[in-house]
């Protein structure tokens, strides 16, 4: 029976990846081993950012979720996550729309790899059951949409025709607070949430709504940036 | 499924696969399921499993790995762990449950007990403590952790059989939450090399040692109670060991004295008190054939429960006459007493008996003047034999005023009531709260007390030294081949609670993440939808763009 809530968790945790991998197309482009490249990418960057955490910012556990100036430079080690997914899109030829979903969905893949599947396999199998391995499932199916987008805002950043969309606002400066917006999502939505002691599910509607408002508003730039060159 | 990328349908025409059969069991047989990560983890105690001369008593099993059930849900049906608070149990109650194929966890309510609790846990308790049952039977303290699972417990809907409709019984039953109780210990087994320690000391009078009449004052340390690992026997007998012990320092000043008395004075701090009194018992057997002590004894004072209190009784198996030596002593206590009295209490040794009733039976066995002083009227009295006796028990008041009149009139008796010798003797309290200390805050049962180096043991030794001449302490161990006691190991484990759902609703999750994984898709399907609709807001841009069908692409999700 556990065995069984295992395999639950992850039906849950991998269907999506593969239904989104699918429906992307990514295969008529023979895009499965450009997403293991960019899941080593991933491992590589994460190790680079490992070490940064350790060398440069002391282990306070106490502190892990208030908000504080501490917390927000530590988080700030995420902006390295930028450079990762920008060597993938730099390391694959493909072009448009598939160069940005296979960047998006190696580097999420490599992170539930790496961080979910040992956690449900120690957790999830055992007699004792717990929400919090269903909800860690679901927010890694959030993780994979926002992974996209960062893939998609970096893809922007790097284009030099981004200054030429017509716009109210500068479209270079909105892209960027797109990224800062996505980059601190987690540091922002977990101090927010240990400070209104909101519970485990809200957060993960929080973050799900958080992710597809920033979500619709790159995918609006995108659209217009992918009609100016002429790619569909 | 994979089949439809083609670097997947090259991976499944080789070998992998079958590598996968193999390897995932290989996995899961190899990989632990940590049972270590349990929601809760409770010290529990487990019930008394001994045998007193062939008869076996208590609960025998240890391992539990059940579900847990409350008074309420639990079925004879099948096997549950059931969780009962101790004053809201009764004995029918409980030989149901022991006589079926369970476990008990018996939960002691937090105090104070108003006298109905107590009477219940009582009963219980020598229910359990006189009857034999295989299941596991295990004693836990209360806590605010028990409360909240006893409370879960209790509103558990798993076979609510109220529910209104079959519809939301089912609903019930999905959406109960259950509590799987792990105890993973060893088996009990026979305890090896128990055995009964009583330490002797002794006061030498004026005179010639052999030929002056000697007074013995016995006392039994040990404890008895439901659990072993929680009997701390506050006034049975702690407080007689700690009377003992604070006569032994007294009189241990007024030997010092030069017209010391003409007594010699034995002290007898005895094991197995609640062994049939198997400590006292070796004791005289082993006096008999050693040594002369016992050939002129004025009297034997045994102490038992003295601290809860003014009302003391004097046992004894034979009225004394007046113009003995312990009928002197008796009356003069009588009149210490004051208005209360002493009441004297005469009780037949019942050799019928399996056991005896009083410590002084054991001496008046052997034609001993002997008598008992406790604040019981009777040997029956269940608060003797219970983990409830604990120190909050006593009065401090009582006890130091029991103390206090046993010792002026063991003194004035001691010179023959010659009150112009008679030192004046002046006993503190801080002398009684001491030793009590040293007693009654450490669990004394027989078996945990027999382990080598006991430290209670040897504090116990120490304090007699320091007043006492010629301590020393001797062992009964049970006889190999027809032993009158034995003991089995497993005094304590820890009870590890995880929570479980019901095996429906995983099937019933498995359909919510079936539709969850539908709405993915809609989702994904939906993408292209919107940028479509992005791309029909912008006006056309000099890129001419020939309308493509959409539905490859991209941001997906």
């Amino acid at each position: 029976m556990t065995l069984y809530h295992f395999g639950n968790c992850v039906i849950l945790l991998y269907i999506p990846y593969y239904l989104t991998y699918k429906y992307a197309n990514l295969s008529e482009y023979g895009a499965f081993w450009k997403c293991i490249q960019g899941g080593i990418i991933y491992a590589f960057t994460q190790l680079c950012k490992m070490l940064i955490l350790a060398t440069f910012f002391p282990a306070n556990e106490a502190s892990i979720n208030t908000l504080s100036f501490s917390n927000f430079f530590k988080s700030s080690v995420d902006l390295a996550d930028i450079v990762g997914i920008y060597m993938i899109l730099q390391s694959i030829p493909g072009k448009g729309h598939s160069k940005v979903m296979t960047a998006g969905i190696g580097w999420a893949g490599a992170e539930i790899l790496l961080t979910r599947f040992l956690l449900l396999w120690v957790g999830a199998r055992g007699t004792e059951f717990d929400w919090k391995y269903i909800q860690k499932c679901l927010e890694s199916n959030i993780n994979l949409m926002h992974h996209i987008m960062t893939a998609a805002l970096v893809w922007l950043l790097s284009r030099h025709d981004l200054s030429k969309l017509q716009s109210k606002f500068s479209p270079f400066a909105a892209v960027i607070i797109l990224l800062l917006l996505s980059v601190y999502r987690t540091v922002l939505i977990d101090s927010f949430s240990t400070w209104l002691l909101i519970d485990p599910w809200s957060i993960i509607a929080i973050k799900g709504l958080y992710t597809i408002v920033l979500g619709l508003v790159m995918l609006n730039y995108y659209t217009r940036l992918s009609t100016l060159i002429g790619m569909y | 499924m994979l089949g439809e990328s083609d670097e997947f349908s090259e991976i499944l025409k080789t070998g992998f696969p079958m590598y996968l059969l193999i390897a995932i069991p290989l996995l899961l047989v190899m990989s632990p399921v940590c049972p270590a990560n349990a929601a809760h983890e409770f010290n529990v105690y487990r019930a008394q499993q001994y045998s007193l001369q062939g008869v076996s008593y208590g609960s025998k099993g240890s391992i539990i790995n059940l579900e847990a059930r409350s008074l309420k849900t639990w079925s004879s049906r099948s096997r549950h762990c059931v969780f009962v608070l101790m004053d809201n149990f009764t004995i029918e109650e409980y030989k149901q449950i022991s006589a079926g194929s369970g476990a008990l966890v018996l939960i002691v309510p937090p105090p104070p007990y108003t006298q109905e609790q107590r009477i219940i846990m009582m009963e219980i308790e020598q229910t359990i403590l006189s009857s034999d049952t295989v299941i596991p039977i295990y004693v836990m303290d209360w806590s605010p952790k028990v409360k909240k699972l006893m409370d879960n417990l209790g509103d558990s809907k798993i076979i609510d059989e109220n529910a209104s409709s079959a519809a939301k019984a089912f609903i019930n039953s999905v959406s109960a939450n259950g509590y799987q109780i792990v105890v993973s210990t060893s088996k009990p087994v026979l305890q090896q090399n128990v055995a009964i320690s009583t330490i002797q000391g002794q006061l030498i009078g004026y005179g010639f040692q052999d030929k002056l009449p000697s007074i013995l004052i016995v006392a039994h340390y040990d404890t008895f109670g439901l659990a072993p690992e929680l009997s701390y026997g506050a006034d049975s007998n702690g407080s007689g060991a700690a009377i003992l012990l604070l006569l032994a320092k007294l009189l241990s000043k007024v030997y010092a004295e030069k017209n010391r008395p003409k007594y010699n004075v034995m002290f007898i701090l005895s094991g197995g008190g609640k062994l049939n009194f198997l400590g006292s018992k070796n004791w005289i057997e082993q006096q008999m054939d050693k040594s002369n002590i016992l050939q002129d004894v004025s009297f034997v004072l045994c102490l038992d429960s003295l601290g809860t209190s003014r009302n003391i009784y004097g046992h004894v198996s034979k009225p004394p006459k007046d113009d003995s030596k312990m009928g002197l002593f008796l009356n003069e206590l009588n009149n210490n007493l004051g208005e209360n009295g002493l009441k004297m209490i005469h009780k037949k040794i019942n050799l019928g008996s399996d056991t005896l009733a009083w410590e002084h039976e054991r001496y008046s066995i052997r034609r001993l003047p002997a008598f008992t002083l406790s604040n019981y009227k009777s040997h029956k009295n269940n608060s003797r034999r219970t983990i409830l006796d604990k120190i909050e028990r006593l009065d401090p008041k009582f006890m130091f005023r029991n103390a206090q009149i046993i010792a002026k009139t063991l003194v004035s008796h001691l010179y023959d009531y010659n009150t112009s010798e008679t030192p004046k003797i002046n006993i503190d309290f801080e002398t009684l709260r001491s030793s009590l200390d040293l007693l009654v805050l450490t669990p004394r049962s027989t078996q945990i007390m027999t382990l080598k180096n006991n430290p209670l043991l040897n504090n116990l030794l120490l304090a007699m030294n320091k007043y006492l001449k010629d301590v020393n302490v001797s062992h009964l161990l049970a006889d190999k081949v027809d032993p009158q006691f034995s003991f089995f190991t497993v005094t304590s484990a820890t009870l590890q609670v995880y929570n479980v759902k019901p095996a429906v609703f995983d099937l019933i999750l498995t359909l919510a993440i079936a539709l969850y994984l539908a709405i993915v898709y809609l989702f994904i399907q939906l993408v292209p939808i919107v940028y479509d609709l992005y791309i029909g807001t912008i006006r056309p841009e000099p890129v001419v763009s020939v309308p493509k069908k959409s539905n490859r692409k991209d941001k997906h999700r």
